[in-house]
Formats: structure tokens, sequence, C-alpha cells
């Protein structure tokens, strides 16, 4: 099975993302196999409806593991079984907590064998920065990794909150060309299909 | 010693896990990994799954990254400098494709990038290196491809052995980027006895010493270093690359104005715009110092945004229009 792999910095949005687009496909009750640091699984299941209250919060680094889902993306005529992978996201600079740092080594270490990547970054927090460039040296770097690897995409979310867009046109305007990029409010379900087609169309 | 071996997948996973490495500088590793030893680390390690470097196009590993098309992005955006530009672009381009001949096993000359700079001062010189700086790092030609600018007197010591111990230090600082030396035909001033000379040949030294680690920039007038590179003809060849910064066109000048004027929220009104236009004219026609080049324009601008203040300073309800607006009895020719 192709694996998609969602990843990004810490609080971008990357599980409220994964459990939209699982919604878009009118999952009920959706099923995460999680993967620990130290290599334990197990699996978890909500009603989608709950599952935002359990696994999205506003703290960085709610999320610590691997965990995917398994969805039935509409490809072409028919349909691709694809596996998606929320993971930790990874930060700027040294972590100070050594368990963060593992959660981390452990996406890196799934970005090396996932056949898409996804990469969110929160428009509305590039928008803020008075800085020039919008995003920091790791969202940089996420991008010159995913870039030659072939499969990328880049999710501009959180663009529901005012000044995402000034974030949104920044993104594009220093981005190497031929990067994709698809505006998506994850909150209010917005611009999800249009990574759906695109991740159906890639895999 | 390196904290973790680039070349290892694991190693640089161990190496984020225990605090070594920053997930940034782990991904810039792992991108050379999966690129075949084609990034800086030169390791030929291809992950399992992926098809062999060549076929992914992975000779560009540096080229197209983020940071290097910022690095152009902001080349272009400076005003004028067109054949430098052009120039510019040529180097990335041998650079690129030196690299890919030396990947494929063809004969690739050595790359020597030491470069002269000609023109006059606040022509773009010190900016264009900086930028340089910042591509090369990309690129991977450089380390670090940080800017250390020195003159004479950062050079040049007091005693015999002085010199050459400055210099060192210099070189030191410079080590893994670029050392720009601005007036560097004055090193040449005094003749065979001045300690200039011992500036020079440690220098030389240096460029052999450390080919892969150090860029040197000569920067001066044109006539000056001309003079300064027919008195010393061992440096022709050591210097390949020969730019030259022409003076900035009163348009041009004037597009600088604005630029630094717009940055800061300001902008001329038609009358100022007028009075600037008839101050670089006149300046221009009676070619005194300074003339077609950026600081002229950024110390009228100065003065203009201090002249303005003092305008306004007294006036009660200044509206936000007054605020931004720069008029032509703000602008002066001098102090
Ligand atoms: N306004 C707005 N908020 C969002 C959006 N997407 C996510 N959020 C909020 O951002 C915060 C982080 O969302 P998560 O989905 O937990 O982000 P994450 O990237 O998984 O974060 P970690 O697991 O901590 O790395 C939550 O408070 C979400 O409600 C969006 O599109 N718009
Ligand atoms: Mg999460």
């Amino acid at each position: 099975m192709r694996r998609c792999i969602i990843v990004g910095k810490p609080n971008v949005g990357k599980t409220l993302f994964l459990l939209a687009l699982a919604e878009s496909l009118r999952v009920k009750n959706i099923s995460l196999l999680r993967e620990l640091p130290d290599g334990k699984r197990m699996a978890v299941s909500y009603d989608i409806r709950e599952a935002a209250r359990h696994l999205v919060d506003p703290a960085p680094h709610t999320t610590r593991c691997l965990q995917s889902v398994i969805l039935d993306l509409p490809a072409g005529k028919g349909r691709k079984r694809v596996e998606i992978i929320d993971t930790t996201g990874l930060s700027e600079g040294v972590h100070r907590d050594p368990g963060v740092r593992k959660s981390m080594a452990q996406t890196l270490a799934a970005l090396q064998s996932s056949d898409l990547i996804v990469h969110i970054i929160d428009a509305a927090a590039a928008g803020r920065g008075m800085d020039e460039p919008p995003v920091g040296e790791v969202d940089q770097e996420i991008c010159n990794y995913a870039r030659l690897r072939g499969g990328y995409c880049i999710v501009a979310n959180k663009m529901d909150i005012p000044g995402a867009d000034k974030g949104l046109k920044q993104l594009v305007q220093t981005l190497p060309p031929g990067v994709r990029v698809f505006p998506v409010s994850a909150l209010r379900r917005r611009g999800i299909l249009e990574v759906r087609t695109y991740v159906g169309s890639q895999l | 010693m390196l904290a973790f071996d680039p070349g290892d997948i694991n190693s640089v996973l161990a190496g984020v896990e225990n605090g070594r490495l920053t997930p940034s500088q782990a991904l810039e590793a792992l991108r050379d990994v999966s690129c075949g030893g084609a990034g800086r680390s030169g390791k030929a390690v291809c992950p399992p799954g992926l098809p062999p470097a060549d076929e992914r196009g992975c000779q560009a590993a540096h080229e197209g990254t983020w940071p290097l098309h910022q690095a152009m992005a902001e080349l272009d955006s400076l005003v004028g400098l067109e054949k430098v530009k052009s120039l510019v672009r040529e180097i990335v381009a041998y650079v690129r494709i030196q690299r890919i001949r030396a990947q494929r096993l063809l004969a690739s000359d050595p790359l020597v990038l030491h470069m002269i700079f000609s023109g006059n001062p606040g022509t773009g010189k010190t900016t264009c290196a900086r930028i340089l700086g910042k591509i090369f790092k990309e690129m991977g030609v450089l380390e670090k491809g940080h800017l250390v600018e020195v003159e004479r007197a950062d050079l040049v010591g007091e005693y015999i052995g002085h010199t050459a111990q400055k210099t060192r230090e210099q070189i030191k600082r410079a080590m893994g980027g670029i050392l720009f030396i601005d007036e560097a035909y004055s090193l040449a001033r005094g003749g065979e006895k001045d300690f200039g000379k011992e500036a020079i040949d440690t220098l030389v030294k240096a460029m052999e010493d450390y080919k892969d680690r150090l860029i040197l920039i000569l920067a001066g007038y044109r006539e000056e270093m001309a003079s300064f590179i027919r008195s010393n003809p061992g440096l022709r060849s050591r210097f390949p690359v020969h730019i030259e910064f022409p003076d900035y066109t009163i348009e041009e000048l004037i597009k600088i104005a604005q630029l630094m004027l717009k940055r800061r929220e300001y902008k001329l009104d038609p009358e100022a715009l007028f009075e600037l236009r008839g101050i670089l004219v006149s300046k221009i026609a009676k070619n005194e110092d300074n003339t077609g080049n950026a600081r002229l324009v950024r110390n009228i601008i100065e003065r203009a945004v201090r002249r303005q203040a003092l305008r306004l300073a007294d006036k009660p309800d200044l509206s936000r229009e007054e605020l931004m607006l720069i008029r032509r009895e703000d602008i002066s020719e001098g102090p």
C-alpha cells in the first residue's frame, strides 16, 4: 500500500487535517493505528465527531507518535487504498524534551519511507511574521528535502484566520518554482477536496 | 570530527534523538543522502525503494532549493546591475555544470572563484558579495557563505611578522565564506618595502592552502584595480572572475530612492521627486564625488526624513498622509 505522510511544524493543524480528510470521505468511525517511538503499536478508534476533542489541541506537540489511517481515495473511476500518516511536529532548534526528540526522529524515519509528502504550513502564522521569509528554517528544509523526492505538496492551513491570505501570498512568492500549494482551512473544512484529489492522483 | 556520519541515515536520526542535530540539520543531511551524494556530504548511499540518484535529477541537489531561490530573487531585486546579474547567473551555471561533469566522470575544471570587483563606492559591490556568499553556500561551494569585509588597516601591521599574523587572523574569520577586501589596491601602495606586500603574499598562500574553503574578492576603483593587477602579474590568473560595477543612472538612483522610502513607509510627492532629479542631474553634470552611487541617494533620503520631522514637529493633528509624504522643501543637496 502507498504511504502518504503529513509533516510540518508543531501545531499547524496536521491532526485536524487528517480528520478533515477522513470526514470528507464520510468516515463515521475513525480507526487509527498508532506506532509509538519505542516501536509499540496500538489501535484506537473514535467517532469522527469526537476525534478532534481527543486528538487536537492548541498546545504544541499534542501528537507524539505516528498515527495512521487507511482511506479509500477516489482515483479515476475507482478507488485507491492508501495509508495516511499523521506525525510529530518538527520544531526549530534542539527540543529540550528527549521524548519529543525521539518522536521527531521517528517522523524523519517515516519521511524516508513514504511515497508522498503533504507539508502543512500555518498560513496565518506566516502572515503575522514581520520578518522577511514567511517561514522558518524547518519549513524551508522540509521543502528542500521533499522537492527532491517527488510527490510533494504544501497545504497552507488556517486560511480562515484573518491575515492568512497575506501569509499565503508571501509564501507563494518565496517558494521555489513548481511546488503545489493548496490553501485550506482544516477547521472550516475548506480546500480539503483539492488536496484529496491531488493525493489520489499522485499515488 | 563531525557529530554524525552524514552518509548514514541511522546516525542522522540518532543525532536528532540525542540532541546533537536540529530537525533542520537532519533534513539537510537526509537530503544529501537521498541524493546519492550529490550534496555536500559526498557519500553515495541511496535509500531503499528510490530510483538511482541520476534518474531523479539529483545532480541538482542544491539547485532550486528554497534558500538558493531566495538568494537569486534577492539578487534580482537589486536595482539595475544587469551585467552583474547575468554574470552571476553564468557563474552559477558554470559551477553546476562542472559538478555534474565531475559526477559523470568527465574532465572538470577545478573551481577557482576568486574575484575582482571594480567600480566606485556605493555601486553594490558589497551587497552582491553578500548575496554570492549565500548562493555559494546553498550550492555547497562554501560551507558557511558568510562575508568578512576588511580593508588595508585590518590586514597590514606595524612591524615585520605583524602583517602576516593580522592577515592570517582575518583569513581564519573568513574560513568557509568570502573574504572581501575593499580598496585592495592600497595593499600595493607603499612599494616593495611596504608591509602591504607581505599581506598579499599571505593571502596568495592562503588561497592555495584553503582552495576549497575560501573565496577572495578584491574590490576597488576601476583604474586603481587595473593597475594593481598589472603590477602584480601573478594575481591575474588567480582571480579568474572580473565583475565591473557601473555607476547607477539617474533613473536607477531614483528607483533606489523610492525603494528606500517605501521600505520606511514614506513617499515622495511629485515636486519632491522633481527636486531630487534636479539635484542628481546637477551632481552628475559636475561629476562630483559620490555621483552615480547609492550612498549619495541614501544621504539625501536620510536628510529628507529628518527635515520632514522638523517641518511637522509643531503641527497639531497630523494625518497619515502627511506623516508619509516627503515634500520639495525636505529635499536638500547638502547638510
Ligand atoms: N483557525 C484554525 N485553527 C486550526 C486550523 N487547523 C488547526 N487549527 C487549530 O490549531 C491547533 C493545532 O491543531 P492540531 O491539529 O492539533 O495541530 P498538529 O499540527 O497536529 O499539532 P501537534 O500534534 O501538536 O504537532 C488546534 O487548536 C486547532 O484547533 C484551521 O484551519 N483554522
Ligand atoms: Mg497533532
